[in-house]
C-alpha cells in the first residue's frame, strides 16, 4: 500500500467512526432538562405553593393571626352596630368666635405681685428646698455642690 | 405563546436525528475520544436550543452546525490538553470501522493509523484543520470553506499541502527505517 492510500485509509477511518448508539436518545434528553426548568407549569406550581405556605404561617402564627384578622373582625363588628354620623358644622358659641373667647379677659391691667422668696416653702434660687426654719434642706446623698467653709475667727495678733 | 416554544423544540429535535452522527465525526476528528465527542455534540444542540431564536435566519444547518461544534471542540482541546484515548492502539482499533481481517492484521493497520494521525498532528494548525474536516465524508469543499469563513481555493491548496507534508513525513520515516 502507498503512502497515498494509507493517508486516505487513514483518514476515510476516522471520517466515519460510528457515534456509540443511543447518541439522538441521550442529547433529546439532555435537551429536555432546560425546557423543563422554567416551564410556566413549574413557575405556577411554585407560586401556588409560596402563596399556601404563607397563608399557613399567617393563620399558625398568633400573632400574625391577631394583626390580620382581628382587625378587620373589629371593623366588621362596629360597622354592623354603628352607624357613622354624617359631618356637623358647630355653630359659634354666642359672645365669641370659638373655645379661646371663653377665656375671661379683665377690663383693667392686672398688677403683677412681687413672688415672695425663701418664705419657709417652695424652693430657694439654688434650687434647694427651705425648710420651715429657714434653712435650705441638706443635699441627697451623691450630689456634689460647692461648700464654703465658715469664715475663721479672726486670730488675735500676738505681737501687739 | 407556547406554540413557537414547541415548535423550535421539535425542530431541534429534528436537527438532532438528521446531524448528530455529521457532529460526531466532527468532534471525534478532533477529540478521538467517544465520550469527549459526544459531550461536543450535546454542547452543540443546547447551544442551538439557547439560541433558537437564530434558527430562522439560518440558510445551510449542516455548516452552521458544524461550525459551532468545530469551535467548541477547539475551545475544549486548547483548555483540556489531554492526550486522545486513541494514542493507544488497540483502542483505535476497538473504536474506528475495520474491515473484515484477522486480528493480528487489525492490530498492525491500527498501529500505522495511529501514526498517521499523530502525524497529521504535528502539521501546521490550518493545514492540520482543513485535512480533519475533509476526512468527515458529508462535508464537501465549499461547506469546509464555509465553516472555517475563507474561499474554496484556499481550502484546496491547504488540503494538498497539508497531504504534501504528511506523504513527505512518512517517506521520510520510511527511508529511515
Amino acid at each position: 500500500m502507498n503512502i497515498q492510500s494509507e493517508i486516505d485509509e487513514t483518514l476515510r477511518r476516522l471520517g466515519s467512526a460510528e457515534p456509540p448508539s443511543g447518541l439522538e436518545r441521550r442529547i433529546n434528553r439532555r435537551l429536555q432538562i432546560p425546557r423543563s426548568r422554567f416551564s410556566s407549569t413549574r413557575i405556577w406550581a411554585a407560586c401556588a405553593l409560596a402563596a399556601c405556605l404563607a397563608l399557613s404561617a399567617i393563620a399558625l402564627n398568633p400573632v400574625w393571626r391577631g394583626l390580620v384578622f382581628h382587625t378587620h373582625a373589629h371593623l366588621q363588628s362596629t360597622q354592623s352596630t354603628r352607624t357613622i354620623d354624617p359631618p356637623r358644622v358647630a355653630a359659634p358659641a354666642p359672645g365669641g368666635f370659638g373655645a379661646a373667647s371663653a377665656v375671661h379677659v379683665p377690663d383693667q391691667p392686672v398688677p403683677v405681685q412681687p413672688t415672695p422668696v425663701n418664705q419657709g416653702r417652695g424652693r430657694s434660687r439654688s434650687g434647694r428646698a427651705v425648710l420651715p426654719n429657714g434653712t435650705l434642706a441638706p443635699l441627697p446623698r451623691g450630689v456634689a455642690a460647692p461648700h464654703t467653709p465658715p469664715p475663721a475667727a479672726p486670730v488675735p495678733d500676738s505681737t501687739q | 405563546m407556547a406554540k413557537p416554544e414547541h415548535d423550535a423544540h421539535a425542530q431541534v429535535t429534528a436537527l438532532v436525528e438528521q446531524y448528530s452522527t455529521t457532529l460526531y465525526r466532527v468532534a471525534y476528528s478532533v477529540t478521538r475520544n467517544p465520550a469527549d465527542a459526544e459531550d461536543v455534540v450535546q454542547e452543540t444542540f443546547l447551544r442551538v436550543l439557547r439560541h433558537r431564536n437564530k434558527l430562522a435566519e439560518v440558510r445551510d444547518y449542516r455548516v452552521w452546525l458544524v461550525r459551532i461544534a468545530w469551535n467548541l471542540v477547539l475551545d475544549r482541546k486548547r483548555r483540556a490538553k489531554t492526550r486522545p484515548e486513541t494514542d493507544d492502539f488497540e483502542d483505535l482499533a476497538r473504536v474506528l470501522p475495520a474491515d473484515q481481517q484477522s486480528a493480528e492484521n487489525m492490530v498492525i493497520t491500527a498501529q500505522r493509523h495511529s501514526h498517521i494521525l499523530r502525524l497529521i498532528d504535528t502539521l501546521p494548525v490550518r493545514e492540520r484543520e482543513v485535512l480533519l474536516l475533509s476526512a468527515v465524508k458529508e462535508l464537501s469543499t465549499v461547506e469546509i470553506a464555509l465553516v472555517l469563513k475563507t474561499t474554496e481555493s484556499t481550502i484546496r491548496s491547504r488540503l494538498y499541502r497539508a497531504r504534501h507534508a504528511l506523504a513527505e513525513l512518512l517517506e521520510q520515516e520510511g527511508s529511515l527505517q
